[in-house]
């Protein structure tokens, strides 16, 4: 309906004025500097002076913030808990999700309940799961010691004994995310034409060599969109550490980042705590381009 | 009801009689100072008080208020939660309108003075005053020679305890200081009625004791810390737990004598499950606890509140070779970049004039600020609060003396928190050591 | 369990089949709706009542009898919650709406004014979507500090609305309306203007609603960045403010979660209203 033979009349359209372009973008433009790049900046500045207990820069060190942070003991053990805590929640959350998401895929009432339970965790606001976690493994009054000791077994430190507390801030940010996943997945399953389903089932494949043979690579784009919007999150682990552990005990939920938080809000050490932020930075960007990079083959935009 | 309030107005009756006198004081000094609410420029049309959000305490503080305000102006007073007390103090000289008058907690006093987020005091305050403030509350509020601002009262700590699960067992404790348990005795005590009353229950949900306000398991800075400097003898590194100079815990916090009280923390949790691994002292309500290490504001008022008609009694702290107790409340300071600095100092040199610190204390059922008032506040001599006032008297310590007390607490606290749950003590207090001192080196310039 | 028989031919479905299925759906009730449940439960009873059955398994675990709602009139008189409720909701809706204006400007220009360095400006605002806020929380606030932003409305909002996320979702959108649909504005003399009020926006709202909606959510989650810059309680979100209740003297459950749910219910309903139209968005923009 709409002819070729205008097409030689786009030289000076406006569709291709630099000047309506900048203008658009600018505040984006502006905003992303200030606010994405300037932290970035800003910490390499920050990294090189040493502040006051009163946050005021008190001059250059040179490069000292960087060597207390890389000789603490406490701070290279949080690069790898941050490390750890993502590459154990990526590849579990996405294997929920995907389960979930064939479990839930027909268009049923029952299946519409089910997704909204599953979903609503994933839109509380993260402190207030925290706090449901918190209660969930209270040692005294929580249910899962309640249920334990009902069957005899003794009470569990959920929050106080090191691997039990790792457990539980994984725990809690999983249960809170699996929704996400889900969704990319169900999302996946509705673009995947009907035949191929009913296919799949009349050849007789039973549903695990359904899932995993004939849908999982059929998938491939919602995995690496889910996995891309997981990376962001999986490294934010801060608001339940900051509600179930505050990085305790024993330092075995202290990720980088609530270890950042500490020395630049609690101790009011901002030099340090930039020397770590960037240090951090670099690991993470180095994590996030190797699964990037796992992940290429169609991820495009 | 009916006794307590008896006592009040006795007290009131009498209270008013000496104020009289003390009300020439105050307000002569307001009527004179320049820049008071009665200057015709410049002056305030009310005051901002910024409080914690605990109604015992701004009940008090109001009742205190009401003479200054009564020749001045309003004060409206806004709250904070605890949790967020020190970074909205700390951020006071980075905001444009800041609180005339605020409540500090008192050993922090030392570092928002350090880092100039205060106002100095001492004018306010002359050498009479101070000596008449019970000594637990003034050191804490020194910092280089000036006075950043009085206590509204004193605290102390004890041993509250319900008395009818007691009376089941046969256990009377004592009631003066010369008879206190050492922690030992109490430990032998605390498990037997647990194993009685476990087994009668049924159930694990029974516990000796619960140890402080519930903020920290392993009790904290205020309340766990005792145990820690009860092993040294008195004036020993351990009973004092840092430098003179307060800028280091090395050789204080890490004795071999601190070390064993850190095992026997860790024991009362562990091995002996006397404590409930909660943050929660409603199990004390409950009557599932026999036993409660905590501060007479606490007792005092939770009790009434959450059980009533529960019958219940107050013995002196434990203790291992020297008792200790320490002390300190809620401090009232300025700002220093508070507007109306002046009339803010004035109305709280009015709040704790002796007339009104009496009001202050009696108002929340507190230990009064004022040394000279101990002996007219009848509630003091009940036999459930004498254990407390007597506590002050003898016992009575401020805690560690640093202008890095928020950092020294922030690395403290976790370390014994971390010990009561079961970590490994001879990693956690050389790591914590380090780290505090690590921070507290930060203040050698400001020393 | 008659659902599952009817639209999809599942009729082959052995009874062990079914069986399992049932037996996930408990362990997905008991895993996902549980600790809601409880929580919510709790906000219905006294205090007490929570560590008087908390510990032990007893039907009054689950059942709030003696049932109340003074846990709710505690947590709205709680000092400044009702403004804080206020502060969320308002700076959710103005960080979303700003969000989704700025990103549909930007991404117009980014799918169909050619210019010299679109790809790479693309790729810049793309990827700053993988720096980790938390990581760079110390710098960020030091920026804000500077700015004189620290305690403010400002603060809280200008370092988001430029949301790369959003821009994609919105890119991706105009991209796949057709480029003869522009020229044909153009013929009848129209102006860039004329295509964006024309063509573009009727044409991705599904997707102005998912990136509406993103933000929406991602506003009402955040925590690190409100607890650093905010001091005055008054000018706090309500989900920190509601942590800020755990740390003093003692952990008043009953009253943390009628809080918490006060707070949680908007943006739940929020999300189940507009959920059709988020899941839509999703396949449409990323998917395809």
């Amino acid at each position: 309906m709409i002819s070729g033979s205008v097409k030689k009349r786009r030289v000076r359209s406006p569709l291709t004025s630099a000047r309506n372009a900048a203008l658009l973008l600018l505040p984006t433009l502006l905003l992303i500097a200030i606010y994405k790049y300037g932290p970035i900046g800003q910490a390499v500045v920050a990294s090189g002076q040493s502040f006051s207990v009163a946050g005021i820069p008190l001059g250059w060190v040179g490069l000292g913030n960087y060597e207390r942070a890389l000789a603490d003991q406490v701070f290279l053990q949080s690069l790898g808990l941050t490390v750890a805590f993502a590459a154990i929640k990526i590849p579990v959350q996405l294997a929920l999700g995907f389960s979930l998401a064939m479990f839930l895929f027909q268009s049923t009432k029952l299946n519409g309940f089910f997704r909204v339970i599953i979903i609503t965790p994933a839109v509380t606001p993260i402190a207030i799961v925290g706090i449901i976690f918190l209660f969930l493994f209270d040692r005294e009054v929580g249910l899962t010691n309640a249920v334990l000791t009902a069957f005899g077994t003794g009470r569990v430190g959920w929050l106080t004994e090191p691997h039990a507390a790792q457990f539980v801030v994984i725990f809690a940010s999983i249960w809170r995310d699996a929704g996400f996943a889900m969704l990319f997945y169900l999302a996946g399953l509705t673009a995947i034409p009907q035949e191929v389903l009913e296919a799949s089932r009349v050849d007789g494949a039973n549903s695990w060599q359904r899932s995993t043979k004939i849908l999982l690579p059929m998938l491939q784009r919602s995995t690496q969109l889910a996995a891309v919007s997981t990376t962001v999150a999986a490294f934010q682990y801060f608001a339940p550490i900051f509600v179930l552990t505050r990085g305790g005990p024993q330092n075995a939920t202290n990720v980088a980042a609530y270890n950042i938080y500490q020395q630049a809000f609690v101790f009011y050490d901002q030099g340090f705590a930039n020397a770590m932020a960037v240090v951090l930075l670099a690991v993470l960007v180095v994590v996030t381009a190797f699964e990037l990079y796992l992940l290429r083959s169609r991820w495009e935009y | 009801m009916s006794s307590n309030s008896l006592t009040r107005r006795q007290v009131l009756t009498r209270g008013s009689l000496f104020g009289m006198a003390a009300l020439a004081g105050p307000s002569f000094l307001a009527a004179c100072t320049p820049g008071g609410s009665t200057s015709p420029t410049g002056a305030p049309t009310s005051l901002n008080g910024l409080w914690v959000p605990y109604d015992n305490l701004i009940n008090a503080s109001k009742a205190s208020m009401k003479q200054w305000i009564g020749a001045n102006v309003p004060v409206d007073i806004a709250t904070v939660p605890w949790a967020d007390w020190d970074r909205t103090i700390r951020a006071f000289p980075q905001q444009q309108t800041v609180p005339s008058i605020a409540i500090v907690d008192g050993p922090q006093l030392r570092g928002y003075a350090a880092n100039g987020i205060l106002k100095s005091l001492s004018d306010y305050f002359p050498k009479a005053d101070l000596d008449d403030f019970l000594p637990g509350t003034v050191p804490p509020a020194q910092w280089k020679g000036e006075f950043y601002g009085p206590a509204t009262n004193e605290s102390s700590q004890a041993v509250v305890y319900n008395k009818d699960i007691l009376d089941k067992h046969g256990i009377t404790p004592p009631s003066s200081l010369d008879k206190a348990w050492t922690w030992p005795q109490f430990r032998e005590i605390m498990l037997d009625i647990q194993k009685k009353e476990r087994a009668s229950r049924g159930d694990d949900q029974f516990w000796g004791m619960f140890l402080g306000q519930g903020n920290f398991i392993g009790g904290g800075t205020y309340t766990g810390l005792n145990i820690i400097r009860s092993s040294g003898k008195k004036g020993s590194k351990t009973f004092k737990a840092i430098s003179d100079d307060g800028l280091s815990v090395a050789g204080y916090a890490d004795t071999s004598e601190a070390y064993d009280a850190y095992q026997f923390l860790q024991d009362l949790y562990q091995s002996d499950q006397l404590t409930p691994q909660s943050k929660s002292p409603d199990f004390f309500y409950n009557n599932q606890i026999a036993f409660w290490l905590t501060n007479p504001d606490v007792a005092f008022s939770g009790i009434a509140e959450k059980a009533p008609s529960m019958n219940w009694g107050v013995t002196p702290h434990p203790y291992f070779v020297t008792p200790i107790v320490q002390t300190d409340s809620y401090h009232l300071g300025v700002p220093a970049n508070a507007a109306h600095a002046d009339e803010a100092a004035q109305l709280i040199q009015s709040m704790v004039s002796e007339e009104n610190a009496l009001i202050l204390a009696e108002t929340q059922k507190a230990i009064p600020v004022r040394r000279s008032l101990l002996g007219k506040l009848d509630y003091l001599k009940e036999a459930n609060f004498q254990v407390f006032v007597d506590t002050v008297a003898d016992w009575g310590t401020p805690r560690p003396l640093t202008p890095g007390y928020s950092e020294y607490d922030a690395v403290y606290a976790p370390m014994l928190s971390d010990i009561s749950t079961g970590g490994d003590i001879a990693t956690l207090v050389p790591r914590a050591v380090d780290q505090i001192d690590t921070q507290l080196a930060r203040y050698k310039s400001l020393v | 369990m008659s659902v599952t028989s009817s639209k999809q031919k599942l009729n082959h479905r052995t009874p062990l089949a079914r069986a399992g299925s049932i037996i996930v759906r408990l362990l997905l009730l008991l895993l996902f709706l549980l600790p809601i449940y409880l929580a919510v439960v709790s906000a219905f009873r006294p205090n007490g009542d929570i560590f008087r059955y908390g510990g032990t398994l007893a039907w009054q675990t689950f059942i709030p009898v003696p049932f109340t709602l003074v846990n709710f009139q505690e947590a709205w008189a709680l000092p400044n919650f009702p403004i804080q409720i206020v502060n969320t909701a308002v700076l959710a809706l103005v960080q979303a709406t700003a969000t989704v204006a700025l990103a549909l400007l930007a991404a117009f220009a980014l799918a169909r004014i050619r210019f010299r360095f679109r790809g790479l400006i693309f790729y810049l605002i793309l990827i700053t979507m993988f720096i980790p806020f938390e990581a760079l929380a110390a710098p960020l606030f030091l920026i804000v500090k500077d700015l004189g932003q620290l305690n403010s409305f400002w603060g809280l909002l200008l370092p988001w609305i430029a949301a790369p996320i959003a821009i994609f979702i919105l890119r991706q959108a105009i991209a796949d309306i057709p480029a003869s649909f522009d020229e044909a504005v153009m013929l009848d003399g129209g102006s860039l203007r004329h295509i964006f009020t024309v063509v573009i926006v009727p044409s991705v709202w599904p997707a102005m609603l998912t990136a509406w909606l993103t933000t929406f959510i991602f506003s009402w989650d955040s925590f690190l960045w409100p607890l650093i810059i905010i001091q005055d309680p008054a000018k706090q979100l309500a989900q920190v403010g509601i942590v800020s209740l755990i740390n003093p003297n003692e952990v008043h459950y009953g009253t943390l979660f009628a809080a918490s749910l006060i707070v949680t219910i908007p943006v739940v309903v929020m999300f189940l209203l507009l959920q059709r139209y988020y899941q839509e968005g999703t396949v449409a923009s990323g998917l395809k």
